[in-house]
């Protein structure tokens, strides 16, 4: 099935001159920490903690609503410090999902209802299914698909996943249009 | 979990691969050299390098064996199979020679998805960062390891009656299978009788060939498996009568994931080694050419060869929703967008064998040839809708134009309330270049045709009751 249209309110949302969507009702804490690399749709109800430490979210990425992207934090013998969380290119992150991890890769597919634990690393070309738990620390490779809770292997990608995720998050980018005002 | 395979494999549009089976495009294969689809199942998969999931380092292939398929530094946990990861912690130590107290750091295995520890099974603290933790003694290993080394011999001795029976079937011309060769009759016989001539052959030859090795697996003197009839008897009262405690009883899957001594009981679990996992390549059966090879390092996605029909057969998708109404002509919008960067001439084909397999459903495909246009990723998408024109379209048939995709509508008429699938053929072009020679390029110019599915059932609109 193509995508369908998904509309907006154009008082809603604010779109900047690289073409980046950010809903007015999301929540952008330390908003000079958060980069934006240019065509990404941030939805109503997100939270991005820039406040913690600096977020980075690449090219063509979909932060559906009522996500949290949160840096991780390490514990050290002198206190808790936050690292910076890079986020690659065409990356769609699912409704309702808590992201915590150190690095996500390009065109990575999260699901509804994932909670991404603590300094996980999702590497280029992975998906996470609806509702999977994967604990801190948790590596995904690959071409690999994640579920359950705690997160484990279940199935593979195909080959051509780089293509299909560049599709489907440009897709999205063109379906999600402003309301005609009437 | 039905919305992540619905955007990796869309199930509603099926093609058929060259061995029968219906699959979704993105997981099929397309041979240039055959210029046939291929899937999963009438390929070869090779195993082109090993890996560990969670460290992502490559491991050589004896490496490999040698570990029994297991990474030596990454640890999962019994109770749950996340990765194990380890915890530091300082501890004071007193020296005996000056008798000074020392800080040291200590070492322990801890999960951090349910906090079991290495300590909950009496492993003691590593000094260690990684490595060290002990292996745990595999009671049957002495059995397996012989078991291991006898089926070696044997795997031996089928190798070298193998290569006998090629050797010595050369030389004995006199036989009449040869004779049968020799004249090319055995191709005019019936396949039963040239069968059990040859196997009449074969069994002579094992009597005479097999021998020595034979000898050699019974000088080996290798206990085989005695049955006894002295089994011990079932306590019932262990599952009626006690009461069990399901918080210390450990899980078929647990036990199964430590094949060796499956414990029963939670304070027996050790700390699992992490399986590897393989990058594999793909071949034709066929042409024997590979279809899929992907680079060694593990974490890459880059392949040296990736033929998934992705990239060369038009990928049909439904555009909105049907509204199928019963024993009416109802719109039926398709897009098509061609992969290749050269014009495509596509058609539908209506073939007798792809009528057959609809199902309670009147299609009428359109007739003529439509043109799409190379794919361009350069190209801005929102500027071509002036398209249109450019390639005198019928707009009955035709939606729009959009890059290199096509929105094409037709008429379906669904016959039955409970099912409704349609079938039919599609014909393209397909141009492929390759290397003849030194700076030279040849260029190769088929078509193909092949057939598609689509399940309308979802969209049919119920009578109301």
């Amino acid at each position: 099935m193509e995508a369908e249209d998904v509309f907006y309110n154009t008082t809603d949302y604010i779109e900047t001159a690289s073409g980046n969507k950010v809903c007015k009702k999301s929540v952008l804490c330390g908003s000079q920490n958060i980069m934006l690399h240019g065509k990404t749709i941030i939805q109503s109800d997100c939270i991005v903690r820039g406040d913690l430490a600096n977020v980075k979210i690449g090219r063509h990425c979909v932060i559906s609503k009522k996500s949290v992207i949160r840096p991780p934090f390490k514990r050290f013998t002198k206190g808790v410090a936050f690292l910076p969380m890079n986020i690659g290119d065409y990356v769609f992150i699912g409704e309702d999902s808590i992201i915590n991890a150190g690095q996500i890769g390009s065109y990575v597919y999260i699901g509804k209802n994932c909670v991404i634990g603590r300094h996980c690393v999702l590497k280029d070309c992975c998906a996470i299914e609806d509702d999977t738990v994967l604990p801190q620390g948790t590596v995904v490779p690959a071409f690999s698909v994640y579920s359950g809770s705690p997160g484990v292997f279940t199935s593979e990608l195909p080959e051509c996943t780089q293509d299909i995720m560049i599709d489907f998050t440009k897709s999205y980018y063109e379906h999600f249009k402003p309301k005609s005002v009437s | 979990m039905a919305k992540v395979r619905s955007v990796f494999e869309n199930n509603s549009v099926l093609y058929e691969c060259s061995c029968g089976l219906k699959k979704p495009l993105t997981l099929v294969y397309f041979c240039r050299h055959c210029v046939k689809l291929r899937c999963k199942h009438c390929v070869s998969h090779e195993v082109d390098s090993q890996y560990c999931q969670h460290c992502l380092e490559y491991i050589p292939t004896i490496d490999a064996k040698l570990k029994k398929n297991r990474c030596a530094s990454c640890y999962s946990c019994p109770c749950c199979t996340h990765t194990l990861s380890t915890k530091v912690s300082v501890i004071q130590v007193k020296n005996e020679a000056n008798n000074q107290v020392v800080s040291k750091k200590t070492y322990v295995l801890i999960c951090g998805f349910c906090k079991w520890t290495s300590k909950d099974v009496g492993i003691d603290d590593q000094f260690a960062a990684s490595g060290g933790w002990p292996e745990v003694e595999v009671p049957e290993a002495k059995r397996i390891d012989t078991l291991f080394e006898y089926y070696k011999i044997v795997a031996q001795k089928e190798k070298i009656e193998k290569e006998k029976k090629r050797i010595v079937h050369g030389h004995r011309p006199g036989h009449a299978i040869h004779l049968l060769d020799k004249y090319g009759i055995s191709a005019s016989l019936s396949p039963k009788v040239t069968e059990t001539l040859r196997a009449k052959l074969y069994s002579g030859k094992f009597m005479s060939s097999g021998y020595s090795v034979d000898k050699a697996i019974n000088d080996a003197k290798y206990e085989p498996a005695v049955a006894t009839d002295t089994c011990e008897p079932l306590n019932v009262d262990l599952y009626y009568k006690q009461n069990l405690n399901c918080n210390t009883e450990s899980t078929i899957e647990q036990r199964l994931m430590q094949i060796e001594l499956q414990p029963s009981n939670v304070s027996g679990f050790y700390p699992n080694s992490k399986m590897l996992s393989v990058k594999r390549s793909l071949r034709c059966k066929q042409c024997d050419h590979n279809l899929s090879k992907p680079e060694y390092n593990p974490s890459s996605i880059k392949f040296k060869i990736r033929l998934s029909a992705y990239y060369d057969i038009p990928e049909i998708r439904i555009y909105r929703p049907p509204n199928l109404q019963l024993n009416k002509p109802c719109a039926l919008d398709l897009t098509v967008k061609n992969p290749a960067q050269y014009k495509m001439h596509l058609s539908f084909l209506r073939d007798a064998k792809a009528l057959h397999d609809c199902c309670n459903v009147e299609l009428a495909l359109p007739q003529q040839e439509f043109v799409l246009a190379p794919n361009d990723d350069t190209l801005d998408l929102d500027v071509e809708q002036s398209e249109h024109l450019k390639h005198n379209d019928d707009s009955k048939v035709v939606n729009f134009r959009r890059g290199n995709k096509i929105g094409i509508r037709f008429a379906v008429t669904a016959l039955s309330e409970n099912l409704c699938k349609i079938a039919f053929c599609v014909k393209h072009d397909f141009v492929y270049n390759f290397m003849q020679g030194i700076n030279e390029k040849g260029t190769q110019h088929s078509w193909i045709i092949h057939k598609v599915f689509i399940d309308l059932t979802p969209y049919i609109k119920k009578r109301e009751t």
